[in-house]
């Protein structure tokens, strides 16, 4: 068994789907996973147009990753905070959060299943609540609620890999192979 | 639900309907994406054949270190005078204009990872694209927030 047939059993199971880019014709050179909770989000959680919004821009933020296109990473824990890609604290934790800092901003929290590989877990609000997301902001990287933020998506890592430990890595590229801007 | 990406995408667009906010704003945050990385692959260019670092360019266009690294940070705070800056401040450079249909592109071809087998996936609606009643609320948060 190994990290890839965990990964097909869950999107068979509806747990977790990929990331697809909304034009048929923009290439894939990275694969992101989504939980059924990020599908949600993208899918639009209530009717207003302001959260249809965010979700289509949201989208549009992850569709970054998945076409291979230049993105910022911090592999410094508190070193970088508006880096697209973030490594938190502890470094050894593989918890990584993704900015998406169009307003409202969001984080998402993930891991990495292999290089070019992410597994996007959980949303929440960045500083300030928002009407359709039942998560409270993180407020600053010190906040209960940030620390939560880390242990629930190494619960859902667990929940959904069981023994499989994140991909781990020395430097930017062990985690995205090209067009890495290291911050 | 069949309906293709397409279709949901870009139907206003074809028919010259209205252009609903939240398909305008996937085409506003992809252009600032886009121009983000155009930008970072012409720095990556000049560095490399010129040995450009971010402290010179900090100095030509007038900018302290810590706030090209911000910028190149992320591209969520770009504006048009940032692209241009960055641009002049690069490779004395400004932007070429042009623009594409986004309708009658072709398809990308197999966009799944090679270990995949879940065939399901090509008939999946593109998220943000399905109709409001679909959508569902999110799961509970397990018990994490006391």
């Amino acid at each position: 068994m190994s990290i890839h047939t965990e990964l097909n059993r869950r999107v068979q199971e509806g747990r977790l789907s990929l990331l697809q880019p909304a034009l048929e014709s923009d290439p894939v050179r990275r694969h992101m996973y989504i939980s059924s909770e990020i599908r949600s989000v993208l899918d639009g959680l209530d009717d207003t147009a302001a959260c249809r919004a965010r979700a289509m821009v949201l989208q549009a933020e992850l569709e970054r990753f998945v076409r291979g296109d230049h993105v910022g990473v911090c592999l410094r824990p508190y070193k970088a905070a508006e880096a697209e890609f973030g490594r938190l604290d502890p470094p050894h934790d593989e918890v990584w959060d993704f900015r998406a800092v169009n307003r409202p901003a969001l984080r998402i929290f993930g891991r990495f299943a292999e290089r070019d590989v992410f597994v996007a877990l959980t949303c929440w609000p960045r500083s300030r609540a928002i009407s359709w997301l039942a998560r409270p902001p993180l407020a600053d990287r010190s906040s209960k609620a940030f620390r939560d933020a880390i242990s629930d998506c190494k619960a859902q890592w667990r929940a959904l890999f069981h023994t499989y430990p994140p991909h781990k890595g020395e430097f930017e590229n062990d985690y995205i192979s090209e067009n890495i801007v290291a911050i | 639900m069949t309906t293709s990406r397409r279709t949901s995408l870009l139907s206003e667009i074809s028919e010259g309907a209205p252009v609903p906010r939240e398909k305008l704003a996937y085409f506003q945050a992809r252009l600032q994406a886009r121009l983000y990385d155009f930008v970072m692959s012409r720095f990556e260019d000049v560095a490399e054949q010129d040995g450009l670092t971010r402290a010179e360019l900090a100095r030509r266009i007038g900018r302290k270190p810590e706030i090209i690294t911000r910028l190149f940070s992320s591209p969520g705070n770009w504006r048009l005078a940032t692209v241009s800056d960055l641009l002049i401040g690069i490779a004395g450079e400004e932007l070429e204009m042009g623009s594409a249909s986004v309708l009658n592109r072709g398809r990308r071809n197999d966009t799944l990872p090679s270990w995949a087998t879940h065939q399901e996936l090509r008939a999946r609606p593109s998220p943000g694209l399905v109709p409001p009643s679909s959508a569902k609320p999110l799961p509970a948060l397990g018990g994490v927030h006391s």
